[in-house]
């Protein structure tokens, strides 16, 4: 499905990312680990289209999307969350997860202007499917609220939400649980597992959480300074010494 | 063509720009810490120049007038930061921008109220005439401009790879997070750029009114257009880049009035402005251009 | 069924629009309101682009200009009928800022305000300098009235209905936009425009997109104007003017159509009230103008009636109460 080969990207004098390959299967889940600063949003942005690589190639389905502008690439289906929040405050947490799915809405200017019964009809329709995905993530009573009010969890939901909106083929979701409790961690990475069951998602996950991850992801690689120091199943690479001593004291599952 | 006429004209052209550099770079350390393009700037600088015109009219001498006229353009512009950027730093972009708009509105109004709309004349400070220099007349006012101007922004750039605050400046540039993680005071650091950036525009406008003889209301817009113009030139946010800007935008100026008339001049600042939006949007110096993370 | 669609305010809307002009008969507040509405028109182009779009422009008054001239020059010297004029008008404003916003928009959105500023300050030297053209400081006169299928509108009350009935058309057509998909991707890319990319938006278009259909908005206003006032001059088109009309949209309220209504009203209202007796508030506007946009940015971003939403709690509670008065969004 989705497939890095080399990829390389330097600051400056400094190797953030350094021949970083990975794969992902159709329907399969990657777990990417590692320590702060080893290149995991790094990679994730040269998936996406948001950083440039200076080597390397990124195949879609296939497709070479290396170097794509990253709204060509969602067009694509690859839909990403982010590491820091990026919701739309000053919308709606419905507005918010319609926004997800643009690409299917009717966007000409003129079938705006004049909404002829079908434009009418598929907002309707685009309506009730962004509340069933709200009743999906379990945000439906709060979705005439503002983004910017809802609570922290709240917040991560609705941005799995809002993009499962874009219907992806596969989900790049940038550590969902971080600065939370072990209860939330779990909770939400319950709610992407069975997300991720429902539609068959291919799914990428960068986590710090590593016992939780290691729990439902098919596959993991783990990352130090820009390198891929481990890849294989969730046990080979927790179990692997060398990411037991990047990670110095973390407790392996 | 006609030499000793094209070096007085060079002269002057340079003369200008250095001014534009003074006050360009100003703009530039305030975008070049918060991506925000400080309009409230030009008003500041009219606001310090007034004060001088005033100070010199109380019969303060010359240097102690002008000094203390930057020092306050510094802290008007630390009012300006306290009153209309912080409430409002993490808002959205557009906020801050808009605020200080509206601060410039009120800093013209308050001078439009205090000096009047109309244009005040400026004493002449430093004595018209010319100097010989390899038997070509010079004329001295541009050449002492250029001098100062030269070395008002040495001075600023002293500070900025010198000191340690300097230092702690150029890392809340690089990443405003990054520096506070680091322990940086960021919250005294940004308002002391933007004094300084007061106090670097208003030594400018002193210049200005010196050169041009006058003060006058509408010399923030002016500054503000030239100065931007000077800025986008080098690439926004570099520093030097800005400096040298200002004085390409001095040269291009003086080029446009010697070919096709004065009437066009202000308009130079204008077209520098859209050509390089459109054809190098990183100025002849700066990295950053597109819009990604 | 439009009507019922669009909900009770609409309605209240119509019924006031053709009432107004039947019941108020003192001609100058007949000549105020069609001014305000006029410069509602404006607003409401400007709040699409800062409002909605978040982008700072500050040449809203040059593509008024453009779009004043425009319909007076093809008016008064081709002969041209009033509204072939009024669609020109706003063609060539969008032209004129597609044409500016393209390029600009490409590289960083902050410089839109630069080149918009630059533009403002050209449009005027270019119309005050060009005589042949555009008759220079002395302005176009004799601009004929505005007239639709032969019907000439003479009376305030005539032009009362000319001017509304297209503030109507403009208000409706922007809630449409911005009630769907065209208007939440405007806002996602004011909120975040990363974020917007990663759901597939075309930053760059949407910005182009609501850029040029702002200016269009103000080439309509400009021609409505040229022949309400029937001269058009290039001191009715300077910077101060674009403040004006940014106070109005922030006034009222960024993103709002009610907003921008009250907005335009007030600003353009008040000042002609205190008009008598009181020259150096003439003096002071642009100060309390400024003034205002710092009170407003500080507390309340959403101006009166509108939805950005950094504003203290306490406050939001009266938004929400106003907004149950006054917006007239279909159930969202």
């Amino acid at each position: 499905m989705l497939r890095a080969e080399g990829v390389c990207v330097s600051f400056g004098g400094v190797r953030a990312v350094d021949g970083v390959s990975l794969a992902v299967a159709p329907h399969g889940t990657l777990g990417i680990i590692g320590p702060n600063g080893s290149g995991k949003t790094t990679t994730f942005n040269v998936l996406t289209g948001e950083q440039r690589a200076n080597a390397g190639r990124v195949t879609l389905g296939g497709r070479d999307i290396t170097g794509l502008a990253p709204h060509r690439i969602a067009r694509l289906g690859l839909v990403r969350t982010f590491q820091n929040l990026r919701l739309f405050p000053n919308m709606t947490v419905l507005e918010n997860v319609l926004t997800g799915g643009h690409l299917r809405q009717p966007r000409a200017l003129w079938r705006q202007l004049l909404r002829p019964p079908g434009v009418a009809h598929a907002e309707a329709v685009e309506r009730e499917r962004a509340a069933a995905l709200l009743e999906e993530v379990t945000l439906a009573d709060r979705m005439h609220a503002y983004a910017s009010d809802l609570s922290y969890g709240q917040t991560k939901r609705l941005e799995l939400a809002r993009a499962l909106n874009a219907e992806p083929l596969i989900l790049l979701l940038d550590e969902p649980t971080a600065g939370m409790n072990d209860r939330q961690a779990r909770e939400i990475l319950e709610l992407v597992r069975a997300v991720q069951a429902r539609r068959q998602l291919a799914l990428i996950v960068i986590e710090h959480n590593v016992p939780e991850l290691a729990r439902f992801v098919d596959s993991m690689i783990a990352l130090d300074a820009g390198r891929v120091i481990a890849a294989g199943t969730p046990d080979e690479v927790v179990r692997h010494p060398r990411v037991v001593a990047a990670y110095l004291g973390q407790e392996a599952a | 063509m006609d030499v000793p006429y094209l070096t007085e004209q060079l002269v002057n052209g340079l003369a200008t720009g250095s001014i534009y550099a003074v006050i360009a770079v100003g703009y530039a350390m305030v975008y070049s810490i918060l991506y925000l393009i400080n309009f409230a700037h030009g008003d500041v600088i009219m606001v310090g120049a007034f004060a001088a015109l005033t100070l010199i009219g109380m019969a303060f001498p010359v240097p102690a007038a002008i000094l203390a006229a930057c020092a306050v353009g510094a802290l008007v512009a630390l009012a300006v930061e306290r009153i209309a950027y912080r409430p409002v730093r993490y808002a959205n972009r557009v906020v801050p921008m808009i605020s200080a708009l509206g601060a410039g509105l009120v800093l013209a109004t308050l001078a439009h109220l205090v000096w009047g709309p109309e244009v005040q004349p400026f004493p002449q400070l430093i004595p018209r005439g010319n100097i010989e220099i390899a038997g070509i007349a010079v004329p001295q006012q541009a050449l002492i401009i250029l001098g100062l101007s030269l070395a008002i922004v040495m001075f600023a750039s002293f500070l900025l790879e010198r000191t340690r605050l300097g230092r702690a400046t150029k890392c809340v540039c690089q990443d405003i997070y990054a520096a506070q993680l680091m322990g940086i005071p960021v919250n005294l650091i940004i308002p002391l750029v933007y004094a300084v950036g007061g106090f670097l525009g208003v030594a400018g406008g002193i210049l200005f009114a010196m050169y041009f003889n006058a003060v006058f209301i509408q010399m923030g817009l002016l500054a503000t257009t030239k100065a931007w113009a000077a800025a986008m030139l080098g690439g926004v946010g570099n520093f030097y880049g800005a400096a040298l800007g200002g004085l390409m935008l001095g040269v291009a100026e003086m080029l446009a009035v010697v070919t096709v008339g004065s009437a066009y001049k202000d308009g130079v600042a204008l077209v520098i402005i859209v050509a390089v939006l459109l054809l190098r949007p990183q100025g002849l110096f700066g990295r950053r251009v597109v819009e990604r993370s | 069924m439009l009507v019922a669609r669009a909900g009770w305010p609409a309605l209240a809307g119509i019924v006031l629009l053709i009432a107004i002009p039947l019941m108020v008969t003192d001609r100058y507040v007949l000549y105020v309101l069609n001014i305000s509405m006029i410069f509602a028109i404006l607003a409401i182009g400007q709040n699409i682009i800062t409002g909605w779009c978040g982008m700072l422009t500050l040449g809203h008054a040059a593509f008024f200009g453009v779009g004043a001239y425009t319909s007076g020059l093809l008016a008064v010297d081709h002969g041209w009928p009033f509204l072939a004029c009024f669609a020109a008008a706003g063609l060539a404003a969008g032209l004129a800022g597609a044409l500016l916003s393209l390029p600009c928009l490409r590289v960083r959105s902050d410089f839109l305000s630069l080149i918009t500023i630059a533009f403002a300050q050209m449009f005027f030297v270019v119309v005050n300098n060009w005589t042949e053209l555009t008759r220079g400081p002395m302005g176009l006169p004799r601009i004929p009235r505005m007239e639709v299928f032969g019907w000439t509108a003479r009376t305030e009350a005539e032009i009362f209905w000319v001017i509304g009935g297209v503030l109507a058309i403009v208000m409706f057509a922007v809630h449409r936009l911005v009630s769907g998909p065209i208007g939440r991707a405007w806002e996602a890319v004011r909120d975040d425009e990363n974020a917007a990319r990663a759901l597939g938006i075309n930053v760059t278009h949407a910005k182009v997109q609501a850029f040029t259909i702002g200016c269009v908005l103000a080439g309509f206003a400009g021609s409505l104007y040229a022949h309400t006032l029937r001269i058009v001059a290039p001191e009715m088109f300077f910077l101060e003017e674009s403040l004006i009309i940014m106070q109005m949209a922030i006034l009222g309220g960024l993103a709002s159509l009610p907003g921008s209504l009250l907005g335009a009203a007030l600003m353009v209202g008040i000042p002609e009230a205190l008009r008598s007796g009181n020259e150096w508030l003439i003096t002071l506007r642009p100060g309390i103008g400024g003034a205002l946009l710092l009170a407003m940015m500080i507390w309340r971003p959403q101006g009166l009636l509108g939805r950005l939403r950094d504003a203290p709690p306490f406050l939001l509670a009266l938004s929400a109460a106003l907004r149950g008065l006054f917006v007239r969004r279909s159930r969202r």
